[in-house]
C-alpha cells in the first residue's frame, strides 16, 4: 500500500486524539486494533527511515510497536 | 365473517385474509374494570372503548368509521348499542367501558338503526359488488350482510355513483363513486402518517375527500398507503389488486429497504404477490408503512433480473451463461490461483446490508475460514462504521440505545445529520406525532429539512451548521451545559469513568469550545447554540436521533462520541424516550455489523485478536483463524491499484457506484484478477466483473434482518428462488470448492450458529421468532424476551467513557476555485443507487438526481431552475439540473447519488473518518457552471483541470 497513505492516515489519528502524556499509546493502540500487520510494517519502515519528517508522538507510536512486536 | 388463526396463532382474523380489526388503540392502562357485555362478564383495561371491548370478547359489533390504528370518531352510526342506565344509544367508539358497565350489543332497536344507517349509506353506492376490486375484502359489504339489509327503498335521486376516479397516483387509485366520507383515509394521514394532505372538502351532501391538490399525484400526498389501508370500500385501492385480483394467502416477512425493517404481510394469490400490507403486530412499524416498502416491490420480478450465473475471462469480453457448477469451480479455482501466486492476503470479501444476517455471517466465515484471511468487510463501512467505534468506545457496544416506541416518552428530540421524512419516514411519522403531542425539536442539520417546518411541525430550533463543523457545534452545546451548571452530576457520578470526566470536563469548558467562538466556524449564532442546548439539557426525558449526515465526515467517530458524551453529561441514557439513536440506512447495517463482517472483529463485536473467543470459532470451524486484523473496503482498494491485492467476492454492493471517487474504485477493480459480483442485476460493478452469480431479492430469502433498534426480524421466502438457490447456499459452495467443508441443511442453522457462538443473540433462533415475532438483542439467558432499551443500570462496558472530542476542521475546504460545499442526501422515493426503486414506479417523482442550489449562488453564476449544470470537484465533473430552492443555504449545495448517469460519487473525495475510515461524503468543495452541453459527462482530475 502506498506509504504516503499511510502516513496521511497516521496524522490524521494523531490530529483527532487529543495530547496527552499517553497520546502515542492510545495512537498505537488504534493502529494494532485496526491496521493490518503489512500497514504497520510499512508505515514502520517509512518512519524509520525518515524519523525527522514525522512528529515526535509518531516517532514514539513506532517505538512503541516495535516494543510491542518484540515484547 | 370467517375466523381463522394468524401464523403466529396470537390472534383471531378475520374479514378476507386481513389482520383483525377492534376498531379503537388498545388502552394501556394497567387498571382493570369488570364490564357485562351480552350477558358475559369480561375485565377490561380502564379507558378501553365499548367496541373494543366487545370486539376483544368475541362479540363483533359492526362499524365503518372505526378501525383501532386511529382514534374513535363516532360519524358512522353504525356501532350504536344499550347500555343499562343510560338514556339512547351511543357510539360504542367514543364509549369507554367503566366498572360495572352492562352492554347489549344486538337488541332489536340497535339492529333496526343500523339497518336504516346501512341503507342510506348503500342508497349512494354502486351496487356492483360482484365486480368490484374489493369483492370479499370490502367492510361496507360485511356491514350490509350484517345489519340484514335485503333491499334499499330510496329511489334513484341525487347521488356520487357518476363521481369521477383519480387514477394519478402510480399505486393506487381513488374512485370517489364509492366513497362514504367515513373519514377513515383523512385521519389515517393525519394520526398515522402525519402528512396532513387529505382533507373533507364540502359540506353535506357535497363533502367529499380531497387530495388537496389537482388529484393526488400533484398533491402533497407521500403515498404511504396509510389512507389505501384505512379504506373501509374500494374507494382508495391498490390498482395490483384492481388488476389481478384478491389475493387469498399471506407470508409475514420484512421490508428490505430502511434500517426502519417494517413488517410486512406479502399477500400472494397462488405465487404472484399482489400487494404487501403493513403489518400491525410488526414491532418497528405497528401497521404503518411508506411508499417504498409499500408498494415499491416490483424490481424483484423485473425484467432485468439476471438469473442465471454468468462468466467472462476479460472484462471486454461478453458474459456467457453458465453452469453453476461451473461458475462456481472457476470462482474457487481463481481466488486459490490468485493465493498460490500472490499469497493469502491477495483476496478478500465485501458483504452488503441488503443481504440477511444468515448470507453475512456465511461470507464472512467463508472469507475467514475459506480465504484463510480477515479481509472481510462490509458496505456499513461508508456509513455507520464511525457508529459502531463512536458507541463501543463511550458505551461499550455498537448499537443505538433504544427501541422506537421509546421516542413517544420524549420531551425533547434532537435530530442530527438526518432526514427522517424521507430516509426513514415510517420512524418519521412515530417521531412527528410526539412532536404534534407536544415534544420540542432541535434540528442541527445545513438543510431545512421537512421537519424544520411542515404541517403541524416547526422545529424549536434549526442549527443551520456549515458541512463539516458538527463537531465543533456538539461541542459548543456540550460546553454551555458544563458552563451553566446543567450537568447531570449524580448520574456522572453513577455511570461514569471518574477520570474520563474529569478529563471532558476540562477540554470541553475550554473557551474554544463556547459558542461564541463556534459561531464563527459554524455559521450558527451563539445565542441559537446557548439556547438548544438549554433546552437539551432541561428536558425531562432527551433523545438524540441522528444520521449519515453526523457520520459520513472526517470526523465521524469523533461526532458519534459528542452525542454520547452530551447524553452520559445530561444523565440522558438507560430509560425510555432518551438515548441515542443511529438511524441506520439500509435494512441491516446493524445487522451486518453484529455479524462480523468488519475486518478486526468476530460476530459481536469481538476482535479478532482475543484468543479465548478466537478459540471458540477455531473450535467451532475447525480452522486456525488470524489474530490480526484484516483490509478495509480502502485498502483493498489501495492495495489493488498497488498490485497487492488481486480478488474479490462482492457480495450485494455496488462499490463502483456507492464509493466515493469512483474513478479510484473503477481502477482498483481493473486492476484485480478476479471479480466476483452476486447482485439481482448487472450493476455499475459488475461492469468490471469475471464471474456474475445472481442472487436472491428480499421475496426469495429465508433469514432475518436486524433493524435500526437491535430488532431481529424473520425474512420469509415469499416465492421460489428465481435463481434457484440461496445465496448462502452459493457461498458455501465456493467454501467448499475452495477445500473448506461449510454446509447447512437451512437457515435456521445457520442462526443456530451464530447463537451457539455470539453472546448477545444466544437465545435466538427461528423457532423463537416465529412464536414471538422479533426480539431486540441482547437476547440471552440474562435477557430471554430482548432488551429494547439498553444501559439500564450498567453501561455494556461498565463505567461510561466519556471522550475528548477535539474539532479537527475537514481538509475538504472552500475556496475561490471551489467555493461551494456540497452534500449529498437521499429522497423518499428512491433508496440509495437506485438500483431497486429505479426499476419501479417511484420514478413517477424522481426521474433524475437534482442539485439544490440557493438563489444567491443561482443567481450568481447565472443559473436558472432546471437548467442543465456542470458541478466540479479536484477529482472530477458531472452534469446534474439545477433545483434553485431556499431548502440549502447558500454556499451549500445538495445532490442525491441514486441515478448511476449522474455520477455525484466521481465528484466525491478520498477524504475519510480518521477512526473507520468511512468516507466524507457529505463535505465537498465544488464549483458550479451552466452546462455547455446537456449530455451528462464524468470527467477525470486532468480533464477537469484542463477546463477549469
Amino acid at each position: 500500500m502506498d506509504v504516503t497513505i499511510l502516513t496521511r492516515m497516521a496524522e490524521q489519528i494523531e490530529l483527532n486524539i487529543p495530547v496527552h502524556e499517553d497520546t502515542y499509546l492510545r495512537i498505537s493502540e488504534h493502529l494494532v486494533k485496526f491496521w493490518t500487520p503489512q500497514m504497520r510494517a510499512d508505515f514502520y519502515q517509512q518512519v524509520t527511515a525518515n524519523r525527522k519528517d514525522f512528529s515526535a508522538t509518531l516517532n514514539k507510536v513506532v517505538d512503541e510497536l516495535r516494543a510491542k512486536a518484540n515484547a | 365473517m370467517t375466523v381463522v388463526s394468524d401464523p403466529r396463532g396470537t390472534m383471531p382474523m378475520r374479514s378476507g385474509i386481513g389482520e383483525a380489526d377492534y376498531g379503537t388503540p388498545k388502552s394501556a392502562s394497567d387498571v382493570l374494570v369488570n364490564v357485562t357485555i351480552d350477558g358475559q362478564s369480561h375485565l377490561v383495561p380502564l379507558g378501553t372503548s365499548i367496541m373494543r371491548a366487545a370486539g376483544e370478547a368475541g362479540c363483533d359489533i359492526p362499524k365503518l368509521c372505526a378501525t383501532d390504528s386511529l382514534q374513535p370518531f363516532g360519524s358512522c352510526r353504525m356501532c350504536l348499542v344499550e347500555i343499562d342506565g343510560r338514556k339512547g344509544t351511543p357510539a360504542s367508539c367514543t364509549t369507554p367501558v367503566e366498572e360495572g358497565m352492562v352492554v347489549r350489543t344486538q337488541t332489536a332497536k340497535v339492529a333496526k338503526l343500523r339497518k336504516g344507517v346501512m341503507e342510506l349509506y348503500i342508497s349512494d353506492h354502486p351496487l356492483d359488488c360482484l365486480t368490484c376490486s374489493a369483492n370479499g375484502d370490502c367492510e361496507l359489504q360485511d356491514m350490509a350482510g350484517v345489519s340484514g339489509l335485503r333491499e334499499v327503498r330510496y329511489g334513484i335521486g341525487k347521488n356520487h355513483l357518476d363521481a369521477p376516479t383519480d387514477s394519478s397516483n402510480p399505486y393506487f387509485s381513488f374512485d370517489e363513486s364509492k366513497c362514504i366520507v367515513c373519514n377513515r383515509c383523512v385521519r389515517a394521514c393525519d394520526e398515522v402518517q402525519g402528512t396532513l394532505a387529505l382533507t373533507i372538502e364540502g359540506r353535506g351532501f357535497n363533502s367529499k375527500v380531497s387530495p388537496g391538490g389537482l388529484n393526488f399525484l400533484s398533491s402533497e400526498c407521500v403515498s404511504c398507503g396509510a389512507c389505501v389501508q384505512a379504506c373501509p370500500t374500494a374507494t382508495l385501492q391498490e390498482k395490483s389488486v384492481i388488476d389481478l385480483g384478491m389475493p387469498t394467502r399471506t407470508v409475514e416477512t420484512t421490508c428490505a429497504y430502511c434500517g426502519v425493517g417494517c413488517s410486512f404481510n406479502a399477500e400472494l394469490r397462488g405465487d404472484e404477490l399482489i400487494r404487501m400490507v403493513p403489518t400491525k403486530t410488526g414491532g418497528a412499524n405497528e401497521g404503518h408503512s411508506c411508499v417504498k416498502g409499500r408498494f415499491a416491490w416490483g424490481y424483484a420480478s423485473h425484467s432485468d433480473r439476471v438469473t442465471t450465473p454468468m462468466m467472462r475471462e476479460k472484462i471486454t469480453d461478453e458474459w456467457r451463461v453458465v453452469s453453476w457448477d461451473e461458475a462456481i469451480q472457476f470462482t474457487a479455482t481463481k481466488f486459490k490461483a490468485i493465493q498460490e501466486k500472490y499469497g493469502d492476503n491477495s483476496i478478500g470479501g465485501i458483504s452488503s446490508s441488503r443481504c440477511t444476517n444468515e448470507e453475512i455471517f456465511v461470507v464472512q466465515k467463508m472469507v475467514r475460514a475459506a480465504f484463510g484471511n480477515n479481509n472481510i468487510d462490509t458496505c456499513a463501512r461508508v456509513c455507520h462504521s464511525p457508529t459502531g467505534y463512536g458507541l463501543s468506545t463511550t458505551f461499550g457496544t455498537s448499537a443505538g440505545t433504544q427501541d422506537f416506541k421509546s421516542v413517544a416518552h420524549s420531551d425533547v428530540i434532537v435530530v442530527i445529520g438526518a432526514n427522517p421524512t424521507d430516509a426513514h419516514p415510517v420512524f418519521a411519522s412515530r417521531m412527528k406525532r410526539r412532536i404534534r403531542a407536544g415534544a420540542k425539536l432541535i434540528v442541527i442539520d445545513p438543510r431545512k429539512i421537512d421537519l424544520v417546518e411542515s404541517a403541524h411541525i416547526k422545529a424549536d430550533f434549526h442549527l443551520p451548521l456549515q458541512p463539516g463543523t458538527n463537531v465543533a457545534v456538539i461541542n459548543a452545546i456540550a460546553h454551555v451545559i458544563a458552563t451553566e451548571g446543567l450537568i447531570d452530576e449524580e448520574f456522572v457520578a453513577q455511570r461514569c469513568d471518574p477520570g474520563q470526566f474529569k478529563r471532558w470536563r476540562a477540554f470541553i469548558e475550554l473557551p474554544e469550545n463556547s459558542p461564541e467562538v463556534v459561531a464563527a466556524q459554524s455559521g450558527v449564532p451563539a445565542q441559537l447554540i446557548r439556547e438548544a442546548a438549554r433546552m437539551y439539557a432541561n428536558g425531562t426525558n432527551s433523545a438524540i436521533y441522528y444520521g449519515l449526515g453526523v457520520t459520513e465526515h472526517s470526523q465521524g467517530s469523533t461526532m458519534v462520541m459528542g452525542m454520547a458524551n452530551l447524553a452520559m453529561a445530561t444523565g440522558n441514557i438507560g430509560r425510555e424516550g432518551v438515548g441515542i439513536n443511529p438511524l441506520r440506512g439500509q435494512n441491516n447495517v446493524q445487522g451486518a455489523c453484529d455479524m462480523g463482517s468488519f475486518p478486526h472483529e468476530l460476530s459481536g463485536y469481538r476482535h479478532v485478536s482475543d484468543n479465548a473467543v478466537r478459540e471458540q470459532f477455531e473450535m467451532l470451524w475447525d480452522v486456525k483463524l488470524l489474530p490480526d486484523p484484516g483490509m478495509r473496503i480502502p485498502n483493498m482498494f489501495d492495495n489493488a491499484i498497488s498490485g497487492e491485492f488481486r480478488g474479490v467476492f462482492v457480495h450485494g454492493e455496488d462499490i463502483a457506484q456507492s464509493d466515493p471517487n469512483v474513478k479510484h474504485v473503477h481502477r482498483a477493480l481493473e486492476s484485480m484478477d478476479l471479480v466476483v459480483v452476486q447482485d439481482l442485476f448487472l450493476n455499475e460493478t459488475s461492469k468490471f466483473a469475471h464471474v456474475f452469480l445472481p442472487g436472491t431479492s428480499f421475496l426469495e430469502k429465508d433469514g432475518t434482518f436486524t433493524n435500526a433498534e437491535r430488532r431481529i426480524n424473520r425474512v420469509r421466502p415469499v416465492m421460489a428462488a428465481r435463481n434457484g438457490k440461496q445465496e448462502w447456499q452459493i457461498v458455501c459452495e465456493i467454501a467448499q470448492a475452495m477445500g473448506y467443508e461449510m454446509h447447512y441443511d437451512n437457515a435456521a442453522a445457520i442462526m443456530d450458529e451464530i447463537a451457539q457462538i455470539t453472546p448477545t443473540f444466544k437465545g435466538v433462533s427461528f423457532a423463537m421468532l416465529d412464536q414471538v415475532g422479533s426480539v431486540q438483542w441482547p437476547c440471552n439467558d440474562a435477557a430471554p424476551t430482548g432488551t429494547p432499551i439498553m444501559h439500564i443500570d450498567n453501561f455494556v462496558r461498565g463505567q461510561g467513557q466519556f471522550m475528548e472530542t477535539p474539532f479537527v476542521p475537514t481538509e475538504e475546504r472552500s475556496n475561490r476555485k471551489f467555493p461551494l460545499l456540497l452534500t449529498t442526501g437521499r429522497i423518499l422515493s428512491q433508496y440509495n443507487v437506485g438500483a431497486q426503486t429505479r426499476r419501479t414506479q417511484n420514478t413517477t417523482w424522481h426521474t433524475q438526481d437534482l442539485l439544490e442550489i440557493h438563489e444567491a449562488d443561482a443567481a450568481m453564476r447565472g443559473i436558472v431552475d432546471g437548467q442543465k449544470i456542470a458541478i466540479t470537484s479536484r477529482i472530477g465533473e458531472t452534469i446534474l439540473t439545477a433545483h434553485v430552492t431556499q431548502r440549502v443555504p447558500a454556499g451549500v449545495v445538495h445532490t442525491t447519488f441514486h441515478h448511476p448517469q449522474s455520477g455525484a460519487n466521481v465528484i466525491t473525495t478520498e477524504f475519510s473518518d480518521w477512526a473507520t475510515n468511512c468516507p466524507e461524503y457529505k463535505v465537498t468543495a465544488v464549483e458550479i457552471r451552466p452546462a455547455e452541453s446537456s449530455a451528462p459527462a464524468t470527467n477525470t482530475l486532468d480533464e477537469v483541470l484542463t477546463k477549469v
